[in-house]
């Protein structure tokens, strides 16, 4: 749905990258929708997601506990069952 | 619900006599909002100005503000209420942006874009609160052809489908303009009036005042393509050039083959004008999107329409034609707002003898197929094409 | 002439409706701008006005034709220009800031207009051509009137 479309709307200037032995992330503002997004890439496994700035607002309530279940392999990505999902 | 001593019959006539209180009173606006703008299908957006997941813009259906949304998750558009539910503030003000959740300015509630209450701030003040209940309130019905979404507020009734009827390949047509479709991108034109939101409609489809209303830009045309143009000609004297009723309030002036025809022979302007009841306007190259505000007062949002595919250089000539004619400094729009607003307005104050004619031709229209009449471009079968259905719908009893 | 007087002379003319006259003031390869909202791209999005010498001739034509409605009666306009600030901008040309705000009359209404103009000047003999002129109204966005009349 995203895409060239002739209008104005170049991709954020800076993008920035974050590693470390476990992960690595690339983030960057994007421009393509109707306001700025904040484009989260995760490097290993090609997913991304789109952030508007209320949700990354909202991030600053989080505890690293709360973010646990995002962190339990078993949830996110590393399932036996399950056909056709990505793999992290 | 009748208006105070007049039925709506009675404002137009059989013989096609309306009476001057139809673009006047505030009873007849009132009860147009509820028959008019309630239950039909009402244009909203077109798919172009909600790319991305998340995308919305805020706009009108009928007086109401509305938020038309993408869903974040599932990509579905949406159409809601601009209003919380809490003490009624508009949720969002801007006119378009990106978010995957709202939270009112007044005291923070929060709600999805698809509409649900997220949650409410302090909200041990509340022992038993339904939440589910509390969302921001949905049109029940959204759907989208040629890729122009409209909604109704009516929870069943014919489908997008059936209520464009004929003019569903007058739609595909206006889609397929571009190399690879249209978009719209460019902004818009906004314009205000003091006057009666149906005399857009009116001026919009009617040809018999283009030589009168427009006599300076044919001016203007002569000069710059160095002739005369022929388009009062056509207008009066060409059998191709046709207006058409297409049934249920939608109407369509063919300047020639729907394809291919051209009124003024300027660039990126559409093969016909098309009136999408009751508020929707396709003509010059523009989306034409009619607000009405009160009895006397309209606003207008002039869409240009881009053309994907197609260079930059293309797109920016087809909005330098449109802002020629078009806009508050356009060389045509202007004498439309001063002549068929703006002046209407002031005669219309003459209601000693309040009535009207509209039956210009109407000894000479035409069945077409499908259920069409046809007249020639100079008449007002579009204009009785509209007040069939405003008569049908206002005088329902229901 | 300074470019301050020269300002002060272009709304001149545009106040006695002067408009040939006025026409002559713009270069041949004039542009004249007026952008609509706040991110004004005049390629990827609508103007109110984005005319070269061409369309502001055609602007004049249809005033002077006696048809144009829109201008019957023409608008009695008052141009007030304030803050003018000028600056060297390469070989005989000067960029120069000001500020306008317009009161325009017609048909027993009063409007006002202000906004922020930028001309980019050209100096011919003891005056000055336009070579570029942008007028960003603070009400651009906002639902407009009939603005058919030179501002």
């Amino acid at each position: 749905m995203s895409g060239e479309n002739g209008s104005r709307r170049e991709r954020g200037q800076a993008r920035l990258e974050l590693s470390s032995e476990f992960a690595a992330v690339s983030v960057e503002v994007d421009q393509q929708a109707n306001g700025p997004r904040l484009r989260i890439e995760n490097r290993q496994n090609r997913r991304v997601v789109y952030l508007d700035p209320l949700e990354v607002a909202s991030l600053t309530w989080l505890t690293h506990e709360r973010l646990g279940p995002f962190l339990d392999p078993s949830q996110t990505g590393w399932r036996s069952h399950d056909e056709g999902e990505d793999q992290a | 619900m009748t208006l105070s001593g007049t039925a709506s019959s009675e404002l137009i006539t059989d013989d096609w006599r309306i009476h001057g209180s139809v673009y006047t009173s505030a009873d007849v606006f009132a009860l147009e909002q509820r028959r008019l703008f309630h239950g039909p299908w009402l244009y909203v957006a077109h798919e172009s100005e909600l790319r991305e997941p998340g995308d919305y813009k805020t706009t009108f259906a009928g007086t109401q503000p509305v938020i038309v949304t993408r869903g974040s998750d599932d990509g579905r558009i949406r159409v809601l209420l601009n209003r919380c539910r809490h003490r009624g503030a508009a949720v969002c003000h801007a006119e378009s942006g990106n978010a995957n959740y709202f939270r009112c300015p007044y005291h923070g509630w929060t709600y999805r874009n698809s509409g649900e209450l997220r949650g409410i701030t302090y909200d041990d003040a509340y022992p038993e609160l339904d939440r589910e209940a509390l969302g921001l309130v949905a049109l029940p019905r959204v759907a989208s052809f040629a890729g122009f979404i409209f909604a109704t507020f009516a929870d069943a009734g014919p489908t997008l489908e059936d209520y464009l009827g004929n003019a569903r390949s007058y739609l595909e047509i206006v889609a397929g303009q571009g190399e690879a479709g249209i978009r719209l991108t460019a902004g818009s034109h906004r314009l205000a009036y003091r006057g009666n939101w149906k005399l857009q409609v009116e001026n919009t489809i009617d040809n018999y005042h283009f030589g009168f209303v427009h006599r300076s830009f044919l001016d203007v045309l002569a000069d710059r393509i160095g002739a005369a143009p022929p388009i009062v000609q056509n207008i009066m004297n060409n059998p191709d050039w046709r207006t058409i009723d297409l049934g249920g309030g939608h109407s369509v002036h063919e300047f020639g083959d729907p394809h291919t025809g051209n009124n003024q022979g300027q660039l990126g302007d559409l093969p016909f004008n098309l009136i999408i009841f009751p508020n929707l306007c396709f003509v010059g190259a523009q989306v034409r999107h009619i607000l009405p505000k009160a009895a006397d007062r309209t606003e207008v949002r002039l869409y240009p329409i881009m053309h994907e595919g197609e260079p930059d250089e293309a797109n920016a000539a087809i909005l330098r034609v449109h802002e020629s004619f078009y806009g508050p400094a356009g060389m045509g729009g202007a004498d439309d707002i001063e002549v068929a607003f703006d002046r209407v307005s002031d005669g219309l104050g003459a209601v000693e003898h309040d009535w009207l004619i509209m039956s210009r031709g109407v000894h000479r229209e035409q069945p077409g197929e499908n259920g069409t009449l046809i007249g020639h471009a100079a008449d007002e079968v579009p204009q009785r094409a509209f007040y069939r259905q405003w008569k049908r719908l206002m005088e329902d009893a229901a | 002439m300074t470019a301050e007087e020269f300002l002060y002379h272009e709304a001149a003319l545009l106040d006695d409706r002067r408009f040939e006259e006025w026409l002559t003031l713009f270069d041949e390869d004039a542009l004249y701008w007026i952008p609509q909202g706040d991110e004004p791209d005049p390629i990827h999005h609508v103007s109110i006005a984005y005319d070269d010498r061409r369309r502001l001739r055609e602007r004049v034509l249809r005033l002077a034709s006696g048809f144009a409605h829109s201008q019957d009666p023409p608008s009695r306009t008052c141009h007030l220009i304030a803050n003018v600030r000028t600056e060297p901008a390469g070989d005989e040309e000067l960029e120069v800031a000001s500020t306008l705000l317009v009161a325009e009359v017609r048909r027993n209404v009063q409007q006002i207009y202000a906004g922020h103009v930028r001309h980019r000047l050209i100096a011919r003999e003891d005056s000055f051509l336009i070579r570029r002129k942008v007028v960003r109204l603070v009400n651009s966005d906002v639902p407009l009137g009939n603005l058919s009349f030179l501002i």
